[in-house]
Protein backbone atom coordinates (compact mmCIF):
# COMPACT_ATOMS: atom_id res chain seq x y z
CA UNK A 1 0.00 0.00 0.00
CA UNK A 2 1.66 3.10 -1.07
CA UNK A 3 0.72 6.52 0.87
CA UNK A 4 -0.67 9.04 -1.55
CA UNK A 5 1.89 10.98 -3.41
CA UNK A 6 1.82 14.23 -2.17
CA UNK A 7 2.37 12.80 1.28
CA UNK A 8 5.68 10.78 0.18
CA UNK A 9 8.83 12.49 1.18
CA UNK A 10 12.57 12.14 0.21
CA UNK A 11 14.12 9.49 2.23
CA UNK A 12 16.00 10.33 4.91
CA UNK A 13 13.49 13.62 5.78
CA UNK A 14 11.05 11.16 7.85
CA UNK A 15 11.34 11.77 11.49
CA UNK A 16 13.78 9.33 12.87
CA UNK A 17 14.19 7.33 10.18
CA UNK A 18 17.44 5.75 9.28
CA UNK A 19 18.57 6.00 5.90
CA UNK A 20 20.39 3.00 3.74
CA UNK A 21 23.76 2.19 3.77
CA UNK A 22 23.80 3.48 -0.01
CA UNK A 23 21.98 6.90 0.78
CA UNK A 24 24.44 6.91 4.26
CA UNK A 25 27.87 6.35 1.05
CA UNK A 26 26.02 9.00 -1.13
CA UNK A 27 25.17 12.07 1.25
CA UNK A 28 28.73 11.28 2.78
CA UNK A 29 30.73 11.16 -0.60
CA UNK A 30 28.51 14.39 -1.90
CA UNK A 31 29.48 16.19 1.19
CA UNK A 32 33.40 15.69 0.74
CA UNK A 33 32.96 15.80 -3.29
CA UNK A 34 31.23 19.47 -2.59
CA UNK A 35 33.78 20.91 0.13
CA UNK A 36 36.57 19.53 -1.97
CA UNK A 37 35.29 20.88 -5.59
CA UNK A 38 34.69 24.11 -3.34
CA UNK A 39 37.96 24.52 -2.07
CA UNK A 40 39.49 23.73 -5.51
CA UNK A 41 37.64 26.15 -7.18
CA UNK A 42 38.73 28.83 -4.48
CA UNK A 43 41.91 28.16 -4.79
CA UNK A 44 42.63 27.75 -8.68
CA UNK A 45 40.17 30.66 -9.52
CA UNK A 46 42.19 33.22 -7.94
CA UNK A 47 39.38 34.22 -5.50
CA UNK A 48 41.65 33.28 -2.90
CA UNK A 49 45.90 33.43 -2.61
CA UNK A 50 46.70 30.44 -4.12
CA UNK A 51 49.91 30.56 -1.79
CA UNK A 52 47.85 30.84 1.35
CA UNK A 53 44.75 28.79 -0.10
CA UNK A 54 46.72 26.07 -2.21
CA UNK A 55 44.05 23.75 -3.82
CA UNK A 56 43.76 19.80 -2.35
CA UNK A 57 45.96 18.69 -4.89
CA UNK A 58 48.79 20.63 -3.88
CA UNK A 59 47.99 19.30 -0.50
CA UNK A 60 48.09 15.52 -1.33
CA UNK A 61 51.03 16.79 -3.64
CA UNK A 62 52.98 18.58 -0.53
CA UNK A 63 52.12 15.41 1.36
CA UNK A 64 53.72 12.85 -0.82
CA UNK A 65 57.20 14.54 -0.80
CA UNK A 66 56.78 15.17 2.93
CA UNK A 67 56.57 11.32 3.24
CA UNK A 68 58.69 10.02 0.46
CA UNK A 69 61.19 12.17 0.86
CA UNK A 70 61.48 14.19 4.10
CA UNK A 71 61.00 11.49 6.37
CA UNK A 72 57.77 12.63 7.33
CA UNK A 73 56.60 8.76 8.34
CA UNK A 74 59.00 9.11 11.81
CA UNK A 75 57.56 12.44 13.00
CA UNK A 76 53.75 10.73 12.53
CA UNK A 77 55.31 7.19 14.55
CA UNK A 78 56.62 9.84 17.11
CA UNK A 79 53.17 11.62 17.60
CA UNK A 80 51.63 8.39 17.51
CA UNK A 81 53.84 7.33 20.43
CA UNK A 82 52.81 10.56 22.52
CA UNK A 83 48.98 9.58 22.01
CA UNK A 84 49.19 6.44 22.63
CA UNK A 85 51.40 6.69 26.26
CA UNK A 86 50.22 9.78 27.13
CA UNK A 87 46.25 8.21 26.51
CA UNK A 88 47.29 4.80 28.04
CA UNK A 89 48.32 6.11 30.87
CA UNK A 90 45.11 8.60 31.34
CA UNK A 91 43.25 5.20 31.01
CA UNK A 92 44.96 3.34 33.38
CA UNK A 93 45.07 5.69 36.44
CA UNK A 94 40.96 6.98 35.27
CA UNK A 95 39.55 3.52 34.76
CA UNK A 96 39.94 2.46 38.73
CA UNK A 97 38.99 6.07 39.76
CA UNK A 98 35.64 6.26 37.59
CA UNK A 99 35.05 2.63 38.36
CA UNK A 100 35.13 3.16 42.57
CA UNK A 101 34.04 6.71 42.28
CA UNK A 102 30.77 5.57 40.24
CA UNK A 103 29.96 2.41 42.52
CA UNK A 104 30.91 4.25 46.17
CA UNK A 105 29.77 7.31 47.48
CA UNK A 106 33.14 7.30 49.64
CA UNK A 107 35.90 7.83 46.94
CA UNK A 108 32.94 9.65 44.85
CA UNK A 109 32.65 12.62 47.39
CA UNK A 110 36.14 12.45 48.66
CA UNK A 111 37.86 12.85 45.13
CA UNK A 112 35.30 14.54 42.67
CA UNK A 113 35.39 17.63 44.15
CA UNK A 114 39.11 17.63 43.43
CA UNK A 115 38.68 16.60 40.12
CA UNK A 116 36.22 17.91 38.82
CA UNK A 117 37.16 21.94 38.27
CA UNK A 118 40.24 20.76 36.56
CA UNK A 119 37.69 19.90 33.53
CA UNK A 120 37.63 23.68 33.60
CA UNK A 121 41.44 24.40 33.23
CA UNK A 122 42.57 24.68 29.52
CA UNK A 123 45.25 22.36 29.66
CA UNK A 124 47.35 24.48 27.45
CA UNK A 125 47.46 26.98 30.57
CA UNK A 126 49.60 24.18 32.18
CA UNK A 127 52.21 24.19 29.30
CA UNK A 128 54.32 27.14 31.16
CA UNK A 129 54.68 24.79 34.35
CA UNK A 130 55.49 22.17 32.65
CA UNK A 131 58.14 23.72 31.20
CA UNK A 132 59.38 24.39 34.49
CA UNK A 133 59.14 21.48 36.11
CA UNK A 134 59.99 18.82 33.60
CA UNK A 135 61.62 20.93 30.93
CA UNK A 136 61.40 20.95 27.23
CA UNK A 137 61.50 16.62 26.90
CA UNK A 138 59.61 14.09 26.00
CA UNK A 139 58.21 14.08 29.61
CA UNK A 140 56.66 17.32 29.10
CA UNK A 141 54.46 16.54 26.20
CA UNK A 142 53.17 13.48 27.79
CA UNK A 143 52.20 14.92 30.31
CA UNK A 144 50.49 17.91 28.53
CA UNK A 145 48.15 15.39 26.27
CA UNK A 146 47.91 12.97 30.46
CA UNK A 147 46.35 16.45 31.65
CA UNK A 148 44.46 17.39 28.35
CA UNK A 149 41.62 14.41 29.19
CA UNK A 150 42.16 13.00 32.29
CA UNK A 151 39.93 14.93 34.28
CA UNK A 152 37.00 14.22 31.89
CA UNK A 153 38.19 10.50 31.52
CA UNK A 154 37.71 10.38 35.42
CA UNK A 155 34.12 11.98 35.44
CA UNK A 156 32.73 10.37 32.36
CA UNK A 157 33.63 7.10 33.20
CA UNK A 158 31.99 7.44 36.79
CA UNK A 159 28.95 8.14 35.07
CA UNK A 160 29.18 5.08 33.32
CA UNK A 161 29.13 3.32 36.20
CA UNK A 162 27.15 5.09 37.74
CA UNK A 163 24.52 3.98 34.73
CA UNK A 164 25.05 0.44 35.90
CA UNK A 165 21.49 -1.41 36.25
CA UNK A 166 20.85 -1.13 40.48
CA UNK A 167 19.11 -4.60 39.45
CA UNK A 168 21.46 -6.40 37.88
CA UNK A 169 23.93 -6.10 41.21
CA UNK A 170 21.57 -6.76 43.60
CA UNK A 171 20.43 -9.49 41.26
CA UNK A 172 24.64 -11.07 41.48
CA UNK A 173 24.34 -10.38 45.16
CA UNK A 174 21.30 -12.88 45.57
CA UNK A 175 23.25 -15.29 43.98
CA UNK A 176 26.15 -14.93 46.33
CA UNK A 177 28.68 -12.61 44.78
CA UNK A 178 30.72 -11.09 47.20
CA UNK A 179 31.33 -7.06 47.26
CA UNK A 180 34.59 -7.90 45.23
CA UNK A 181 32.79 -10.32 42.75
CA UNK A 182 29.80 -7.90 42.35
CA UNK A 183 32.25 -5.23 41.56
CA UNK A 184 34.28 -6.50 38.79
CA UNK A 185 31.92 -9.20 37.57
CA UNK A 186 28.79 -7.37 37.34
CA UNK A 187 29.71 -3.51 37.76
CA UNK A 188 32.72 -2.97 35.44
CA UNK A 189 31.65 -5.94 33.19
CA UNK A 190 28.24 -4.08 32.83
CA UNK A 191 29.79 -0.66 32.27
CA UNK A 192 32.60 -2.21 29.99
CA UNK A 193 30.74 -1.00 26.59
CA UNK A 194 29.90 2.19 27.56
CA UNK A 195 33.65 2.89 28.85
CA UNK A 196 34.87 1.88 25.41
CA UNK A 197 32.33 4.45 24.15
CA UNK A 198 33.71 7.04 26.63
CA UNK A 199 37.54 5.99 25.73
CA UNK A 200 36.86 6.21 21.82
CA UNK A 201 35.54 10.38 22.09
CA UNK A 202 38.41 11.02 24.87
CA UNK A 203 40.66 9.64 22.57
CA UNK A 204 39.78 12.12 19.56
CA UNK A 205 40.14 15.00 22.27
CA UNK A 206 43.94 13.88 22.54
CA UNK A 207 44.22 14.32 19.09
CA UNK A 208 43.05 17.69 19.61
CA UNK A 209 45.63 18.60 22.15
CA UNK A 210 48.34 16.71 19.71
CA UNK A 211 49.41 19.60 17.63
CA UNK A 212 49.54 22.01 21.13
CA UNK A 213 51.73 19.33 23.20
CA UNK A 214 54.35 19.56 19.77
CA UNK A 215 54.39 23.51 19.38
CA UNK A 216 56.28 24.39 22.56
CA UNK A 217 60.18 22.74 22.45
CA UNK A 218 59.44 20.50 20.06
CA UNK A 219 62.00 19.17 17.00
CA UNK A 220 59.79 15.87 16.40
CA UNK A 221 56.28 15.10 15.66
CA UNK A 222 53.16 16.31 13.41
CA UNK A 223 53.13 19.24 15.01
CA UNK A 224 56.52 20.39 14.78
CA UNK A 225 56.44 19.76 11.01
CA UNK A 226 53.74 21.91 10.91
CA UNK A 227 55.22 24.79 12.93
CA UNK A 228 58.29 24.59 10.65
CA UNK A 229 56.34 24.69 7.58
CA UNK A 230 55.19 28.00 8.95
CA UNK A 231 58.17 29.67 8.82
CA UNK A 232 58.44 29.24 5.46
CA UNK A 233 54.80 29.60 4.63
CA UNK A 234 54.44 26.50 3.46
CA UNK A 235 50.45 26.18 3.82
CA UNK A 236 50.29 22.96 1.66
CA UNK A 237 52.69 21.14 4.24
CA UNK A 238 50.45 22.31 7.27
CA UNK A 239 47.09 21.17 5.28
CA UNK A 240 49.24 17.85 4.84
CA UNK A 241 49.54 17.68 8.53
CA UNK A 242 46.22 18.48 9.29
CA UNK A 243 45.07 15.90 6.77
CA UNK A 244 47.30 13.55 8.41
CA UNK A 245 45.79 13.98 12.03
CA UNK A 246 42.39 13.93 10.93
CA UNK A 247 43.31 10.65 9.01
CA UNK A 248 44.59 8.87 12.31
CA UNK A 249 41.94 10.35 14.21
CA UNK A 250 39.28 8.82 11.80
CA UNK A 251 41.25 5.18 12.14
CA UNK A 252 41.78 5.11 15.71
CA UNK A 253 38.08 5.97 15.95
CA UNK A 254 36.90 3.26 13.40
CA UNK A 255 39.64 0.93 15.66
CA UNK A 256 37.63 1.59 18.75
CA UNK A 257 34.41 0.94 17.27
CA UNK A 258 35.25 -1.98 15.79
CA UNK A 259 36.66 -3.42 19.46
CA UNK A 260 32.78 -2.28 20.47
CA UNK A 261 31.08 -3.45 17.33
CA UNK A 262 33.05 -6.88 17.39
CA UNK A 263 33.35 -7.75 21.80
CA UNK A 264 30.12 -6.60 22.58
CA UNK A 265 27.90 -8.06 20.13
CA UNK A 266 24.90 -8.45 22.73
CA UNK A 267 25.23 -4.17 23.48
CA UNK A 268 25.00 -3.50 19.75
CA UNK A 269 22.55 -0.65 18.36
CA UNK A 270 18.67 -1.42 19.45
CA UNK A 271 19.62 -4.64 21.89
CA UNK A 272 17.92 -4.97 25.22
CA UNK B 1 -23.36 -8.95 44.06
CA UNK B 2 -26.39 -11.45 44.51
CA UNK B 3 -23.89 -14.61 43.29
CA UNK B 4 -21.30 -13.77 45.91
CA UNK B 5 -24.30 -14.38 48.77
CA UNK B 6 -24.49 -18.04 47.77
CA UNK B 7 -20.66 -18.34 47.76
CA UNK B 8 -19.63 -20.07 50.92
CA UNK B 9 -17.45 -18.45 53.00
CA UNK B 10 -13.57 -20.03 52.12
CA UNK B 11 -12.74 -20.91 56.28
CA UNK B 12 -15.64 -23.35 56.21
CA UNK B 13 -13.14 -26.14 54.80
CA UNK B 14 -14.43 -29.73 54.56
CA UNK B 15 -12.80 -32.17 56.34
CA UNK B 16 -9.90 -32.98 53.05
CA UNK B 17 -8.73 -29.70 53.04
CA UNK B 18 -8.48 -29.08 56.50
CA UNK B 19 -6.50 -32.21 57.09
CA UNK B 20 -4.02 -30.47 53.78
CA UNK B 21 -3.32 -28.19 55.99
CA UNK B 22 -3.01 -29.65 59.15
CA UNK B 23 -0.26 -31.29 57.48
CA UNK B 24 1.28 -28.59 55.82
CA UNK B 25 1.90 -27.28 59.53
CA UNK B 26 3.25 -30.17 60.53
CA UNK B 27 6.19 -29.64 57.83
CA UNK B 28 9.28 -28.19 59.18
CA UNK B 29 9.98 -24.00 58.81
CA UNK B 30 11.94 -23.39 56.34
CA UNK B 31 11.07 -19.49 56.59
CA UNK B 32 10.32 -18.01 59.98
CA UNK B 33 9.50 -14.01 60.39
CA UNK B 34 9.42 -12.68 63.72
CA UNK B 35 8.25 -9.12 64.61
CA UNK B 36 9.44 -8.02 61.44
CA UNK B 37 9.44 -4.29 60.93
CA UNK B 38 10.77 -1.43 58.68
CA UNK B 39 10.55 1.88 58.84
CA UNK B 40 12.15 4.83 56.38
CA UNK B 41 13.63 7.92 57.79
CA UNK B 42 13.65 11.03 55.77
CA UNK B 43 13.74 14.91 56.52
CA UNK B 44 9.97 15.31 56.20
CA UNK B 45 9.82 12.41 59.23
CA UNK B 46 9.64 8.53 59.04
CA UNK B 47 7.26 5.96 57.59
CA UNK B 48 6.90 2.62 59.18
CA UNK B 49 6.46 0.55 55.88
CA UNK B 50 6.16 -2.93 57.95
CA UNK B 51 5.35 -3.47 61.38
CA UNK B 52 5.09 -6.19 63.58
CA UNK B 53 5.23 -9.34 61.06
CA UNK B 54 5.21 -12.60 62.50
CA UNK B 55 4.55 -15.73 59.78
CA UNK B 56 6.11 -18.90 59.49
CA UNK B 57 6.87 -20.80 55.64
CA UNK B 58 6.97 -24.60 55.71
CA UNK B 59 8.91 -26.52 53.72
CA UNK B 60 7.60 -26.75 50.05
CA UNK B 61 5.03 -24.55 50.33
CA UNK B 62 3.77 -22.40 48.30
CA UNK B 63 2.65 -18.58 49.80
CA UNK B 64 1.60 -16.14 47.95
CA UNK B 65 1.87 -12.30 49.35
CA UNK B 66 -0.99 -9.49 48.14
CA UNK B 67 -1.67 -6.42 49.04
CA UNK B 68 -2.75 -3.00 47.63
CA UNK B 69 0.32 -0.94 46.31
CA UNK B 70 2.36 1.00 49.23
CA UNK B 71 1.23 -2.01 52.23
CA UNK B 72 5.22 -2.81 52.02
CA UNK B 73 4.86 -6.35 49.73
CA UNK B 74 8.46 -5.19 47.78
CA UNK B 75 9.90 -4.12 51.25
CA UNK B 76 9.19 -7.28 52.61
CA UNK B 77 10.22 -9.21 50.13
CA UNK B 78 13.53 -7.08 49.48
CA UNK B 79 13.97 -8.03 53.84
CA UNK B 80 13.55 -11.50 52.93
CA UNK B 81 16.05 -11.44 50.08
CA UNK B 82 18.59 -9.63 52.63
CA UNK B 83 18.86 -6.16 50.07
CA UNK B 84 17.76 -4.01 52.99
CA UNK B 85 18.08 -4.67 56.64
CA UNK B 86 14.62 -4.72 58.66
CA UNK B 87 14.80 -2.15 61.76
CA UNK B 88 13.17 -4.54 64.03
CA UNK B 89 12.58 -8.18 64.34
CA UNK B 90 14.32 -10.99 62.86
CA UNK B 91 14.74 -13.51 60.07
CA UNK B 92 15.52 -17.39 60.46
CA UNK B 93 16.07 -20.05 57.43
CA UNK B 94 16.00 -23.01 59.27
CA UNK B 95 16.18 -21.48 62.58
CA UNK B 96 19.29 -19.53 61.82
CA UNK B 97 19.15 -16.39 61.91
CA UNK B 98 20.41 -14.43 58.32
CA UNK B 99 21.81 -11.13 57.61
CA UNK B 100 22.12 -9.76 54.08
CA UNK B 101 21.97 -11.54 50.87
CA UNK B 102 23.34 -14.92 50.05
CA UNK B 103 22.85 -17.98 47.35
CA UNK B 104 20.52 -19.66 50.38
CA UNK B 105 17.43 -17.52 49.42
CA UNK B 106 16.92 -17.53 45.75
CA UNK B 107 15.40 -14.36 44.04
CA UNK B 108 13.57 -13.63 40.70
CA UNK B 109 12.70 -9.79 40.43
CA UNK B 110 10.21 -8.17 38.20
CA UNK B 111 12.66 -6.61 35.90
CA UNK B 112 14.41 -8.91 33.68
CA UNK B 113 18.21 -8.83 35.23
CA UNK B 114 19.39 -11.21 33.01
CA UNK B 115 23.27 -10.75 32.73
CA UNK B 116 23.20 -9.18 29.24
CA UNK B 117 26.94 -10.54 28.12
CA UNK B 118 26.32 -13.79 29.19
CA UNK B 119 24.81 -16.65 27.47
CA UNK B 120 21.53 -18.54 28.85
CA UNK B 121 24.08 -20.92 30.45
CA UNK B 122 26.62 -18.77 31.39
CA UNK B 123 23.83 -17.04 33.32
CA UNK B 124 22.40 -20.36 35.39
CA UNK B 125 26.44 -20.95 35.96
CA UNK B 126 26.60 -17.70 37.29
CA UNK B 127 25.90 -18.50 41.28
CA UNK B 128 28.21 -21.66 41.37
CA UNK B 129 30.58 -19.59 39.99
CA UNK B 130 30.70 -16.98 42.95
CA UNK B 131 30.87 -19.52 45.02
CA UNK B 132 33.79 -20.95 43.25
CA UNK B 133 32.71 -23.99 41.81
CA UNK B 134 33.81 -24.42 37.89
CA UNK B 135 33.64 -27.93 35.71
CA UNK B 136 31.99 -29.67 33.52
CA UNK B 137 29.87 -31.06 36.73
CA UNK B 138 28.66 -27.38 37.33
CA UNK B 139 27.46 -27.25 33.58
CA UNK B 140 26.32 -30.37 33.15
CA UNK B 141 23.67 -29.05 36.18
CA UNK B 142 23.24 -26.00 34.38
CA UNK B 143 22.34 -27.81 31.77
CA UNK B 144 19.47 -29.71 33.46
CA UNK B 145 18.18 -26.32 35.14
CA UNK B 146 17.85 -25.09 31.24
CA UNK B 147 16.26 -27.97 30.51
CA UNK B 148 13.89 -28.34 33.40
CA UNK B 149 12.28 -24.82 32.42
CA UNK B 150 12.54 -26.07 28.70
CA UNK B 151 15.17 -23.60 27.10
CA UNK B 152 17.62 -26.42 26.13
CA UNK B 153 17.68 -25.30 22.60
CA UNK B 154 18.32 -21.49 23.73
CA UNK B 155 21.72 -22.60 26.13
CA UNK B 156 23.73 -20.62 23.76
CA UNK B 157 21.97 -17.63 23.28
CA UNK B 158 22.29 -14.31 24.84
CA UNK B 159 19.61 -12.83 26.66
CA UNK B 160 18.81 -10.19 24.05
CA UNK B 161 17.61 -12.64 21.93
CA UNK B 162 15.18 -14.28 24.23
CA UNK B 163 11.17 -13.05 24.59
CA UNK B 164 10.02 -11.85 28.34
CA UNK B 165 8.65 -15.09 29.18
CA UNK B 166 11.92 -16.93 28.48
CA UNK B 167 14.11 -14.25 30.12
CA UNK B 168 11.99 -15.05 33.64
CA UNK B 169 12.18 -18.43 33.27
CA UNK B 170 16.13 -18.62 32.47
CA UNK B 171 15.79 -16.19 35.91
CA UNK B 172 14.06 -18.71 37.56
CA UNK B 173 16.62 -21.54 36.45
CA UNK B 174 19.43 -19.34 37.50
CA UNK B 175 18.02 -18.54 41.03
CA UNK B 176 17.54 -22.33 41.28
CA UNK B 177 21.23 -23.32 40.22
CA UNK B 178 22.48 -22.08 44.02
CA UNK B 179 19.78 -24.97 45.03
CA UNK B 180 18.48 -22.16 47.46
CA UNK B 181 16.40 -23.37 50.57
CA UNK B 182 13.55 -20.73 49.56
CA UNK B 183 12.77 -19.17 46.23
CA UNK B 184 11.40 -14.87 46.67
CA UNK B 185 9.90 -14.17 43.48
CA UNK B 186 8.98 -9.46 43.68
CA UNK B 187 6.17 -9.71 40.88
CA UNK B 188 7.68 -11.81 38.17
CA UNK B 189 5.38 -11.90 35.77
CA UNK B 190 4.56 -8.42 36.29
CA UNK B 191 6.06 -7.29 32.83
CA UNK B 192 4.48 -9.73 31.15
CA UNK B 193 1.43 -10.29 28.51
CA UNK B 194 -1.82 -12.02 29.73
CA UNK B 195 -1.15 -15.49 27.91
CA UNK B 196 2.03 -15.69 28.47
CA UNK B 197 1.81 -15.17 31.60
CA UNK B 198 -0.95 -17.69 32.33
CA UNK B 199 1.95 -20.29 30.78
CA UNK B 200 4.27 -19.17 33.37
CA UNK B 201 2.51 -19.55 35.88
CA UNK B 202 1.65 -23.30 35.17
CA UNK B 203 5.15 -23.69 34.19
CA UNK B 204 6.17 -22.68 37.85
CA UNK B 205 3.49 -24.96 39.41
CA UNK B 206 5.30 -27.89 37.63
CA UNK B 207 8.85 -26.61 38.30
CA UNK B 208 7.94 -26.45 42.19
CA UNK B 209 6.19 -29.83 41.96
CA UNK B 210 9.15 -31.26 41.08
CA UNK B 211 11.92 -29.92 42.79
CA UNK B 212 12.38 -29.64 46.55
CA UNK B 213 11.89 -26.01 46.64
CA UNK B 214 9.76 -23.74 48.53
CA UNK B 215 8.46 -20.05 47.08
CA UNK B 216 7.37 -17.26 48.94
CA UNK B 217 5.72 -15.09 45.76
CA UNK B 218 4.83 -11.39 45.41
CA UNK B 219 1.44 -10.25 43.35
CA UNK B 220 -1.24 -7.87 43.08
CA UNK B 221 -3.01 -9.99 41.38
CA UNK B 222 -5.84 -12.16 42.85
CA UNK B 223 -6.25 -14.86 40.27
CA UNK B 224 -2.53 -15.40 40.42
CA UNK B 225 -2.11 -15.86 43.62
CA UNK B 226 -5.17 -18.06 43.79
CA UNK B 227 -3.96 -19.90 41.14
CA UNK B 228 -0.81 -20.82 42.75
CA UNK B 229 -1.00 -20.44 46.56
CA UNK B 230 -1.06 -22.91 49.60
CA UNK B 231 -2.06 -20.07 51.56
CA UNK B 232 -2.12 -16.37 50.83
CA UNK B 233 -0.53 -13.41 52.81
CA UNK B 234 -3.10 -10.75 52.79
CA UNK B 235 -1.06 -7.60 53.56
CA UNK B 236 -2.80 -4.16 54.84
CA UNK B 237 -1.17 -0.46 54.41
CA UNK B 238 -0.23 2.32 56.24
CA UNK B 239 1.43 0.62 58.16
CA UNK B 240 1.72 -2.17 56.14
CA UNK B 241 0.50 -5.40 58.94
CA UNK B 242 -0.74 -9.09 58.22
CA UNK B 243 -4.58 -8.24 57.73
CA UNK B 244 -5.64 -12.22 57.22
CA UNK B 245 -3.21 -15.36 55.87
CA UNK B 246 -5.60 -17.39 53.71
CA UNK B 247 -5.30 -21.23 53.40
CA UNK B 248 -6.60 -21.33 50.03
CA UNK B 249 -9.31 -24.46 49.52
CA UNK B 250 -8.53 -24.95 46.08
CA UNK B 251 -7.19 -28.64 45.48
CA UNK B 252 -4.29 -29.23 43.68
CA UNK B 253 -3.48 -29.83 40.69
CA UNK B 254 -4.53 -26.65 39.72
CA UNK B 255 -5.74 -25.63 36.13
CA UNK B 256 -7.25 -22.68 34.80
CA UNK B 257 -10.94 -24.37 34.37
CA UNK B 258 -11.28 -24.20 38.07
CA UNK B 259 -12.15 -20.40 38.21
CA UNK B 260 -15.48 -20.92 37.91
CA UNK B 261 -15.49 -23.40 40.98
CA UNK B 262 -17.03 -21.88 44.41
CA UNK B 263 -13.95 -22.51 46.34
CA UNK B 264 -12.02 -20.12 44.14
CA UNK B 265 -14.46 -17.80 43.83
CA UNK B 266 -15.37 -17.84 47.77
CA UNK B 267 -11.37 -16.95 48.03
CA UNK B 268 -11.15 -14.70 45.27
CA UNK B 269 -14.15 -12.64 46.79
CA UNK B 270 -12.92 -12.75 50.45
CA UNK B 271 -9.10 -11.21 49.35
CA UNK B 272 -10.71 -8.44 47.18
CA UNK B 273 -12.69 -7.90 50.53
CA UNK B 274 -9.92 -7.44 52.50
CA UNK B 275 -7.74 -5.27 50.19
CA UNK B 276 -10.57 -3.10 48.18
CA UNK B 277 -13.10 -1.92 51.47
CA UNK B 278 -16.58 -1.91 50.60
CA UNK B 279 -16.05 1.42 51.92
CA UNK B 280 -13.11 2.47 48.95
CA UNK B 281 -15.02 0.98 45.99
CA UNK B 282 -17.60 2.50 43.00
CA UNK B 283 -15.13 5.21 41.65
CA UNK B 284 -13.66 6.03 44.76
CA UNK B 285 -16.11 9.47 45.26
CA UNK B 286 -14.81 11.28 42.22
CA UNK B 287 -17.57 13.53 40.78
CA UNK B 288 -17.08 12.78 36.45
CA UNK B 289 -18.89 15.72 34.81
CA UNK B 290 -21.15 14.91 32.01
CA UNK B 291 -19.47 16.14 28.27
CA UNK B 292 -21.59 14.91 26.05
CA UNK B 293 -25.47 15.72 25.02
CA UNK B 294 -25.10 13.15 22.41
CA UNK B 295 -28.77 10.91 23.26
CA UNK B 296 -27.56 7.53 23.11
CA UNK B 297 -27.54 6.66 26.89
CA UNK B 298 -25.17 4.14 28.34
CA UNK B 299 -25.77 2.53 31.79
Amino acid sequence: MTPPSRHRLIPGWRFFEPIGWKGKLGLGLLAWGSFLLGWHLLSVSGWANPRLLPSPLEVLRAMAELFGERGFGADVLVSLRRILLSFGAAVVVALPLGLLMGAFAFPENLLNPLISPFRYLPAPSFVPLLLMWLGTGEMQKLALLFLGVIWFLVTLLMDNTRAVSRDLVESAQTLGANRRQALLKVVFRSALPTYVDTIRQMLAVSWTYLVIAEIVAATDGIGAMMMRAKRLVRVDEIMAGILVIGVLGLVSDAILRGVRWGCFPYARDGRK
Amino acid sequence: MTAVATLPDYREQSPAVAERFRKLKQRPVVLSVRGLGKTFGSTEGTVTALQGLDFDVYRREFMCVIGQSGCGKSTLIRILSGLEQPTSGELLLDGKVVHGPGPDRGMVFQSYTLFPWLTVKQNVMFGPKMAGRTGTAVEQEARQWIEMVGLSDFENSYPFQLSGGMKQRVAIARALANQPRILLMDEPFGALDAQTRAQMQEYLLQIWKNIDITILFITHDLDEAVFLADRILVLKAKPGRIDEIIEVPVPRPRSLDQAIDPEYLATKHRINELIHPREQRGGGGVEIPRMTMAGDEVE
